[in-house]
């Protein structure tokens, strides 16, 4: 474990370095004037030009990049760039997405012009607020807030300096990170009713119910399983507007000190699941445990490689093949819908197939598990461990743990 | 069958959908869109720009100011 761990540091310092040396020199610039016939046809747009930067035209359309007026609006991973077409009324006369570093599964519905059209037509000085005159997008909320912000106020501050249209003060209500507080009260109460039954092995049977809030909490209301993408936002410091992206990666980061893959075995939306299929009485597939642990170092190998490519290329979108990114968003490409229905099913036969094989986080937090002694391992086992598992094999549920 | 034998077939199945995943990540996310927007412009050019006499390279993206 010590040499993949030097491995996993050294890709990673490796293919950031080389990543941005290379896209310093062959950087990709998305030509934004490509789109300025999409959001305002049959206008002709000079070159940008004043402050704010806009592009003036021969009517009294113009057009502006958000990022070149508020680039501090962030939402989950970063800034989202918004062409935007508006008139000397004030009015908003055409709308394009240009980039966001959003994970794509959550925010395909926010792209999307029939989504954007309700933009179209309002006034800089309507509400342009989520839940009054923009529909919210359930599993987007901390993206589809910040494009809106994002519109709302540069559209604004565009059309004040511009046009001398008199707008309404922006009021910041202080956001209330209730999310973060949802999530914590389950990390800690789970991670508290972790440590007594290290000592109390009788509420043990109690585990069932914190898997199913991990369930119903983590996965389906909050969305938010940890995926390797909230570290590689993180090194790629793509800073995010939310609360509970950093509550995740943090709390995740302690637990890993104190109680190893702790994550996987008590608060894993996906883990649960399939630990609860991989309980029906159906006969297990009988594997020799030499295979079975050779096998085991697959998801390091995945693991590894998207480190490599996503910290080399900066896009971390092109390392999602999680099941739980998939079944938790609701959204996903055939492909990886495939894979979510072939990780469910195989789990009547594997146990937990998908945590062993192929779970590029629970590599992540194996790779730093410390080697804490005291599991045995016993048929019991949700991973079907082996006696004396490697302590990166085991994600803690207790049910083995020697107390003498 | 033997379960072995079905684990790898499993084992097979899975790392071909995982490497079908992330080789459609790449072709989606960064290809496909640098060649949609190439055949936009030419498609643009060929259709508005030529006809003006203008070279693909000065008015690639761009409407010259009347």
């Amino acid at each position: 474990m010590k040499n993949l761990r030097a491995i996993f540091i050294i890709i990673v310092f490796f293919s950031l370095l080389t990543g941005i040396v290379v896209r310093k020199t062959t950087t990709f610039r998305l030509d934004e004037r490509i789109y300025l016939e999409e959001i305002a046809p049959g206008i002709v747009f000079y070159e940008k030009k004043g402050l704010p930067p806009h592009y003036p035209s021969n009517s009294n359309i113009i057009a502006f990049n958000s990022y070149d007026v508020r680039p501090d609006i962030k939402g989950y991973a970063g800034p989202i760039k918004v062409l935007i077409a508006i008139d000397n009324t004030g009015t908003i006369r055409g709308i394009k997405i240009l980039e966001h570093r959003e994970t794509k599964n959550y925010v395909h519905y926010m792209e999307r012009p029939e989504y954007l059209s309700q933009f179209i037509g309002k006034s800089v000085k309507d509400p342009l607020a989520i839940d009054k005159d923009i529909d919210a997008i359930s599993r987007a909320t901390v993206s589809v807030e910040a494009l809106t912000r994002t519109v709302r106020e540069s559209s604004r501050l565009v059309a004040a300096t511009l046009f001398n249209i008199e707008v309404p003060q922006e009021v910041h209500e202080k956001r209330v990170g209730v999310d973060l507080f949802i999530y914590l009260s389950l990390f800690l109460s789970t991670l508290a009713f972790y440590l007594f039954t290290r000592k109390q092995k009788r509420l043990l049977k109690l585990r069932d119910v914190f898997l199913v809030l991990s369930f119903l909490v983590v996965g389906l209301y909050l969305s938010s399983p940890f995926s390797v993408l909230h570290l590689y936002n993180f090194i790629l410091l793509r800073h995010s507007s939310s609360f509970l992206f950093y509550g995740l990666l943090l709390s995740l980061v302690f637990s890993i000190f104190v109680a190893g893959r702790f994550y996987c075995g008590w608060l894993c939306p996906f883990g649960a699941l399939v630990e609860f299929i991989g309980r029906l009485p159906l006969r297990k597939w009988e594997l020799p445990e030499k295979k079975d642990i050779i096998w085991r170092r697959l998801k390091y190998v995945f693991f590894l490689i998207i480190t490599g490519l996503v910290l080399f290329t900066g896009v971390p979108e092109f390392g999602i093949y999680e099941a739980y990114v998939t079944l938790f968003s609701f959204h996903g490409n055939i492909l990886q819908w495939t894979l979510v229905i072939l990780m469910l099913f195989v789990s009547l036969k594997v146990k937990r197939f998908w945590c062993r094989f192929l779970c590029p986080a629970g590599a992540f937090l194996a790779l730093f598990t410390p080697s804490t002694g005291g599991y045995r391992s016993s048929a019991e086992c949700p991973q079907s461990n082996p006696p004396d598992p490697p302590p990166s094999e085991c994600i803690r549920c207790n049910k083995c743990l020697r107390r003498d | 069958m033997s379960d072995l034998k079905k684990f790898y077939v499993l084992i097979f199945l899975s790392i071909l959908l995982v490497i079908f995943i992330i080789i459609n990540n790449l072709l989606e996310e960064r290809l496909s869109r640098d060649l949609l927007s190439y055949l936009e412009r030419r498609y643009y050019y060929e259709r508005v720009i030529s006809k003006k006499g203008l070279s693909l390279e000065r008015a690639r993206y761009w409407r010259e100011e009347k």
